[in-house]
């Protein structure tokens, strides 16, 4: 058996449990205010009020989700413009080959279609995902998180990030207890 | 408890100058607008006063029975949203005995307006004289009874249990309001699809279209929408919304209000949610609106019958285009990409003005809908007089709109599902978290 390797393994962060949601968003309210940005809070349920408390930005899928509804609108006429108007033009009672009013609610539909894959997988990818494994997964007891554990994590990314620190400011916000996470090993390292 | 805590007989004393003050003006201006509708009237004759009065009449009647609607519903699902405009709205319902005694121009001259009723016409048009077992005198009144008896009985419960729950905090009232919302909605949307076939449709007794009374309880609910949102914006910033859903400007009182979002640091008042909750409604009904207006004019234009066509040709001809035009790109492209975008929906200037463009965009609406069944081609007078008598009927209806808003608090202070979305302790300390599911199913 080879010894570990001596030297620590890297750093991604210090994670800190509470009990609550209420002591969770206090948490990164404050951890916010004391200026720390590289944070990130993990919760079995959706809480109110987080997102605001750790100032997350808007994110880009709006954006995504409109650009694939148009996409999706124009495709859905012009497939149509094109089997009605130049590929096969047939006379349906008499009417213009160009009839624009039948052409809309297959427009709409692949429209709301396309914009709904764009807010699936525009959503999947700006979350880095798929991802099989996270770092923070490493943290001890962490798998509480999907049944009745609150995690904030301040990253090593942090310009501000001291571990020493951050330990103490995450034991100042009435954690139940505050651990450092580290990075997996590698396969070689083990 | 200061002076300027709201009692439960009403509002503010400063509020209720406010109000007085805007239902006299709103009187004054009303008279003004009937005074020159009539006097319009003497150029291009009666016919044209009565056939734009149905016009301004169903304009502010949708006013009155789409807060009906938004209010049955808001007692079903209880959103912040609707506490916003509660007040509101149900004062808005209590001026509907009103607009049942100003229906009775339409009843007696609906000779003026509904082509069935002339024997003539009869004659000319079998198919219509084979619907006057529906289309006829005594049932077109016995009908116009039952409709009015159910929005106005609605309204009368509505209010009535309201008030009692304000007066006793007993939930009691909050189950039986939840109930009311539950069957009241089902009898408004049937009464007012008839109403609307009687009343509008039947301008055309040829013409048939299934979709029309969704048509118009759309309407309704977005010129409810839009009323609602600009009279709050007028309040929101002073009691008793201050500290609950309102804002106040005052940085130091802010901080102050218990449950608010007023902690420091707050960037996000709870009313901001609310004004966004209305800007979304506002959204899925102009979009609902394109959606009915399109499935309309798509069945009909597919079928391409003699009988319905007209409908469309008329409404597409002899200047009406322009007006069509008008209503695609602002009745739906403009207003919905702007409430596409968040920030509009959030920022309460530019939500108010687009709910001010709505209501306009509505009036639009009704004429295209209403006035070309008269004549073909567009009709300078009723325009005319169709303005004045929006002017002048909707001046009496917010002078008694108004009068009855002063008459309640601004806020339904005994729902206790108000309170909790408020998070707002209890006067007396006792905790008041949110509805256990005991109270919420009692």
């Amino acid at each position: 058996m080879t010894a570990a390797v001596e030297t620590s393994p890297r750093v991604y962060g210090v994670i800190a449990e509470y009990d609550d949601p209420e002591h969770l968003v206090a948490a990164a309210r404050a951890a916010h205010e004391a200026g720390y940005r590289k944070l990130d809070a993990y919760s079995p349920f959706p809480v109110h009020g987080l997102s605001e408390a750790l100032d997350l930005r808007r994110t880009g899928v709006p954006s995504i989700v409109l650009i694939g509804g148009l996409v999706g609108a124009a495709a859905g006429f012009g497939l149509q413009h094109f089997t009605a108007v130049i590929n096969y033009p047939l006379n349906i009672g008499g009417r213009a080959d160009l009839s624009w009013p039948a052409f809309i609610p297959i427009t709409f539909e692949i429209a709301i279609l396309c914009a709904g894959f764009a807010a699936a997988f525009g959503m999947i990818l700006l979350n880095g995902l798929p991802r099989p494994h996270h770092p923070v997964f490493n943290a001890d007891g962490f798998d509480r998180v999907t049944r009745d554990g609150f995690f904030l994590c301040i990253e090593a990314e942090d310009p501000k990030f001291d571990p020493e620190s951050v330990h103490a400011f995450l034991q100042s916000t009435d954690a139940k207890s505050v651990s450092t996470v580290e990075h997996s090993y590698d396969v070689a390292q083990s | 408890m200061t002076m300027d805590e709201p009692t439960i007989d009403g509002v503010t004393p400063d509020i209720r100058m406010r109000f007085s003050g805007w239902s006299r003006g709103a009187a004054i201006t009303g008279i003004v607008g009937l005074v020159a509708a009539v006097a319009a009237a003497l150029v291009f004759g009666k016919a044209a006063l009565v056939q734009s009065y149905l016009f301004a009449y169903l304009f502010w009647l949708g006013i009155s029975l789409g807060c009906l609607s938004a209010m049955l519903l808001h007692q079903l699902v209880a959103g912040g949203w609707g506490y916003m405009i509660q007040r509101v709205a149900e004062a808005a319902t209590r001026v509907l005995p009103f607009l049942a005694l100003a229906f009775a121009p339409i009843l007696l001259a609906y000779r003026d307006l509904y082509p069935w009723a002339d024997p003539n016409y009869l004659i000319a048009h079998p198919v219509v004289a084979e619907k006057t077992a529906y289309l006829n005198t005594s049932f077109f009144v016995l009908r116009a009874v039952i409709y009015f008896a159910i929005f106005i009985g609605l309204a009368a419960i509505l209010n009535h249990w309201s008030r009692k729950l304000d007066l006793t905090g007993d939930a009691i009232y909050i189950v039986r309001l939840r109930r009311l919302g539950a069957i009241g909605l089902i009898f408004y949307v049937l009464a007012m699809t008839f109403a609307s076939v009687d009343w509008g449709m039947s301008l055309e007794p040829e013409q048939f279209s299934s979709i029309y009374g969704a048509w118009f309880i759309v309407g309704q609910g977005l010129l409810a929408i839009a009323f609602c949102t600009i009279i709050v914006s007028r309040l929101y910033r002073s009691a008793p919304y201050v500290g609950g859903f309102g804002c106040t400007e005052d940085e130091q009182l802010c901080q102050m209000i218990p449950g608010c979002h007023g902690a420091p640091g707050c960037a996000r008042p709870k009313y901001v949610e609310y004004f966004h909750h209305l800007g979304n409604l506002l959204l899925g009904f102009v979009v609902l609106w394109a959606y009915i207006s399109f499935s309309q004019y798509l069945i009909i234009w597919s079928g391409n019958l003699p009988e319905e066509i007209p409908y469309y040709i008329n409404r597409t001809h002899g200047g009406y285009q322009a007006l069509t035009v008008v209503l695609i790109l602002f009745h739906f492209v403009v207003p919905f990409a702007v409430l596409l975008i968040r920030r509009s929906k959030r920022s309460i200037p530019p939500l108010v003005t687009l709910c001010g463009f709505m209501l306009l965009m509505r009036a639009v609406d009704l004429f295209w809908i209403i006035i070309p069944a008269f004549r073909p081609g567009l009709l300078l007078g009723h325009l005319l007089i169709g303005a004045c008598l929006l002017v002048g009927l909707g001046g009496i209806w917010m002078a008694l709109f108004f009068r009855e808003l002063t008459k309640r608090p601004l806020l339904p202070v005994g729902d206790e599902r108000m309170r909790a979305l408020q998070g707002h302790h209890d006067p007396a300390g006792t905790d008041t978290a949110l509805p256990t599911e005991a109270t919420e199913h009692a």
